[in-house]
């Protein structure tokens, strides 16, 4: 795989690769801005506004109907944490040319164009109002929604805790309250701002070469006064507090949820992170990892004991679901396999079956046009980007002594619990 | 065994099916062009086949709730180690999944295919259960079952079906409860295994950079003396009509969710057809997709938001058509719903909305082709279905705007209908 980069302008760079194993184009827009607690709550409600319209197709209905007509083009416009940046991404994904009756590859591209650059705001520049109102109730809705998955909000709280007073901590839809006082003039503005300020990175995933799209995205960039956009600042990491900070939550719920918040000393670029991955995929990643074998089939405590590191931001996490009785059992067999780490305490073949489920994921990232632009856009800041190729070169180098460091290097800083309502301590 | 080539000429796709005498069904989609591969060992055994047994045998078992999935939690082990260590030493990820109507096995591997296809094609047909490794299981089954409990989406689902169903065992949670899982032993665990995992009523699905000829070589050679075997399903005798028409139950959520359904009868039960399967999803998306108008005049009135969904579940004696969703209204839902299936059969479906939903249909079936994953599922469903996967791309080209008024007569009757809901905790 070829991949090409090239610039388009004041902080703004394309990427392409040719990848000829699939069927569909995939071509994006990510847009990094700061991400801060004041703003990010109209970039959120923003991305769900550019994802129902457009000036061309100002409503929902008329933008899946132009969707559909193009025979299933899906378009999706997010804004989504990466790292200490907020990234507004929008993307458009449709089918090859040469599987329809009729081309769709240029209107496609261009629907993409229309969503990011020409939005349906009114005379006065501002988002119309009944739109703004519809997707101001869904952003307030998709809130309020966070809740009824209790894995995932025990892991954000949990995140929140352990990146408190990082950008990293915040929760990129904000709180009710920001969601509420929010108005079609400010979110404007905030598309305004992404498209003068944000670094912009244009991507094009495709069976066969379409230098035609930069050029198109070059002239839409050249509208703006971007003379003040630059690059995201570096992510923020920090080490583990002195104490761990232990918080109890209550609810009317089940099962309850363990989150234990690590900080991890290894971070940096590819070069540096491998040790990690291999680490956390020995202590909690498939069903040969430590917490699999020995939490949930040894001490048969739950059903699920994962670890999971997050690149770069030197954070790591455990989380399980547990029985409320059997919290503080399985917070001692999870910090058990976590010493057991660290003294060396595992074979050869437990270090190679890591390394080897790692190799397989790497490289199968090449199998999907989504993963493969996600994969570089993760990386696209760092001194050397690392194909998934060579990333697995780099896990297959990991020793024993590295992973051994790397298990040194996590120290507890989080211990976060989602607890029923009638337990009493 | 028996080969056969499918050719799509329109997809650039092929699909290799072989038949066994014992009456295992191979399909493989060769993708030469992609690194990884994905393989399903699948069984026509779920959550809903609690009674049964195999011809010759005297009596009908009747069996606990959630024994289907307890099984194919149990199958990992045999008495040297587990498959997870197995498919440890070749890097592959292994998975298994248990729903109303399958128990699937599978394994995603980049390289070494040949290998894992040994492992899951061996694991699952050695199975290995003692009482202790069963007494085991129900702390981690226990567990799974809690976080369900925990999930509004799940509880919403499960109360529509128990408002709908009052016999078929569509009602009860796939995992079965923490009491029923307490009374499955070893024994019930070899008479289940011994009916359901047999030849005859499995199938095999592979998509990836494979060589389909050497698959089929191999599974000639395993299953050489294998000879199929009758299975008789217990029959439910379920009312037409349904248990109530509302249910609701209080949860720890923020946000009230709803799942609305229409019990339906199969055109010539007790399975759905494919072609009635492919009308009703393309009838789906005219009445309640993202560009029809019912969905955009909620949207405006503020009663869903973008997790609405319409679908058509159905199993073996099961069909329903079904929309969830969030809202705080879902009664004005059910109205607006009815009042839009009135008009559509008063004035016809619209021509050009017809068009649409065919094209993009099409577009994603297309996209389909790009992962070995959603291959390999769809094969699957064909292998339930009795169907081949280029059978059900021509069964949605073939489909009418005629054919879709005809089958909105038979659909959507309000007096079997049933609205299920999860709304906060007052405090």
């Amino acid at each position: 795989m070829q991949t090409q980069t090239l610039p388009l302008g004041n902080a703004a760079e394309g990427f392409s690769l040719v990848t000829p194993a699939f069927k569909t184009t995939r071509v994006a827009v990510d847009v990094y801005l700061p991400l801060e607690k004041e703003s990010a709550p109209a970039y959120y409600l923003l991305s769900l506004l550019m994802s129902d319209g457009c000036a061309a197709y100002p409503t929902p209905r008329a933008l899946t109907e132009r969707m559909e007509a193009l025979y299933g083009a899906s378009l999706s416009v997010t804004a989504a944490k990466r790292g200490d940046s907020l990234v507004l991404a929008a993307s458009v994904v449709f089918v090859d040319d040469r599987f329809l009756p009729e081309p769709v590859f240029e209107e496609a591209v261009a629907l993409l164009r229309e969503a990011v650059f020409r939005p349906a705001l009114d005379a006065s520049g501002a988002f119309c109002e009944a739109d703004f109102r519809r997707e101001q109730r869904m952003h307030k809705e998709y809130i309020l929604g966070k809740l009824n998955d209790k894995r995932g909000y025990a892991r954000d709280r949990c995140l929140a805790l352990l990146c408190e007073g990082e950008p990293y901590g915040l929760s990129e839809t904000g709180t009710l309250e920001q969601a509420d006082a929010l108005t079609p003039a400010e979110v404007a503005d905030a598309w305004r701002r992404a498209m003068r300020e944000g670094f912009f990175r244009v991507s094009v995933l495709s069976p066969v070469e379409r230098p035609g799209v930069f050029p198109a995205f070059e002239r839409e960039l050249a509208a703006f006064d971007r003379a003040g956009a630059g690059r995201p600042a570096e992510d923020l990491v920090r080490p583990a507090r002195e104490t761990v900070r232990r918080v109890d939550e209550r609810m009317s719920v089940a099962q309850g949820k363990l989150c234990l918040g690590f900080r991890v000393g290894m971070t940096g670029g590819d070069d540096e992170t491998a040790p990690v991955m291999v680490f956390a995929d020995m202590l909690g990643g498939g069903p040969y990892s430590r917490l699999f074998l020995n939490v949930r089939e040894k001490e048969s405590l739950c059903y699920y004991c994962v670890a999971s590191a997050v690149r770069r931001k030197g954070v790591l996490m455990v989380d399980s679901g547990v029985e409320f009785a059997n919290m503080e059992r399985t917070e001692a067999a999870i910090l058990r396999e976590l010493a057991a780490m660290r003294r060396g305490d595992f074979t050869e073949e437990d270090l190679a079956a890591s390394k080897r489920a790692l190799d397989s994921a790497l490289r199968a990232v090449c199998d999907s046009q989504a993963v493969t632009d996600r994969w570089y856009a993760e990386r696209w800041f760092e001194k050397r980007r690392l194909s998934p190729a060579e990333m697995a070169e780099r896990v297959k180098a990991v020793t024993r002594e590295e992973v051994v460091r790397a298990a040194e290097s996590v120290a507890p800083d989080v211990v976060y619990r989602l607890l029923g309502k009638e337990e009493a301590e | 065994m028996k080969r056969i080539l499918h050719t799509s000429r329109t997809l650039d796709e092929r699909i290799v099916e072989g038949r066994h005498e014992s009456g295992l069904r191979v399909l493989i989609c060769p993708k030469p062009e992609l690194t990884g591969t994905y393989a399903l060992f699948g069984t026509r055994y779920g959550s809903i086949d609690t009674r049964f047994r195999r011809a010759g045998e005297p009596d009908f078992a009747d069996v606990p709730e959630g024994i289907a999935h307890f099984l194919e939690h149990k199958l990992f082990e045999s008495e040297d180690g587990d498959a997870f260590t197995r498919f440890a030493a070749t890097g592959a990820s292994a998975n298994a999944y248990t729903s109303f109507d399958r128990t699937c096995y599978l394994f995603f591997c980049s390289d070494r295919w040949e290998e894992n296809l040994d492992i899951l094609l061996d694991f699952v047909r050695h199975p290995y259960f003692t009482e202790e490794t069963v007494q085991k299981e129900q702390g981690i089954i226990g567990q799974e079952i809690r976080m369900y409990d925990d999930d509004p989406g799940w509880a919403v689902t499960f109360g529509l079906l128990q408002a709908l169903y009052a016999r078929h065992p569509v009602r009860i949670d796939i995992a079965g409860t923490v009491e029923s899982i307490a009374g499955i032993d070893a024994d019930m665990l070899y008479r289940c295994y011994r009916t359901f995992y047999n030849p005859s009523n499995m199938f095999l699905c592979v998509a990836g950079p494979v060589d389909p000829d050497r698959i089929l070589d191999k599974v000639d050679a395993l299953l050489k003396d294998e000879k199929g075997v009758t299975i008789e399903r217990g029959v439910f005798e379920e009312p037409d009509g349904v248990v109530t028409s509302s249910v609701t139950r209080q949860m720890a959520v923020a946000m009230p969710q709803f799942a609305l359904g229409y019990k339906e009868t199969p055109d010539d039960g007790p399975l759905t057809s494919l072609r009635e399967r492919v009308e009703t999803d393309v009838l789906l998306r005219i009445v309640a997709g993202r560009s029809s108008r019912l969905y955009n005049d909620l949207l405006e009135r503020g009663l869903i938001n973008d997790a609405f969904s319409a679908s058509f579940f159905t199993g073996h004696g099961y069909a329903v058509t079904l929309f969830e969703g969030e809202s705080r209204d879902p009664e004005a839902v059910a109205a607006a719903l009815e009042e839009e299936i009135g008009r559509l059969r008063r004035e016809g479906i619209d021509e050009e909305a017809f068009k649409r939903a065919k094209n993009s249909l099409y577009g994603q079936n297309v996209m389909m082709y790009n992962s070995v994953e959603r291959i390999a599922g769809a094969l699957a469903d064909c292998a339930m279905e009795g169907t081949d996967l280029f059978a059900v791309d021509e069964a949605y080209r073939a489909v009418t705007r005629r054919d879709l008024e005809e089958r909105l007569k038979g659909r959507f009757d309000p007096g079997r209908r049933a609205l299920s809901t999860v709304t906060p905790i007052k405090e």
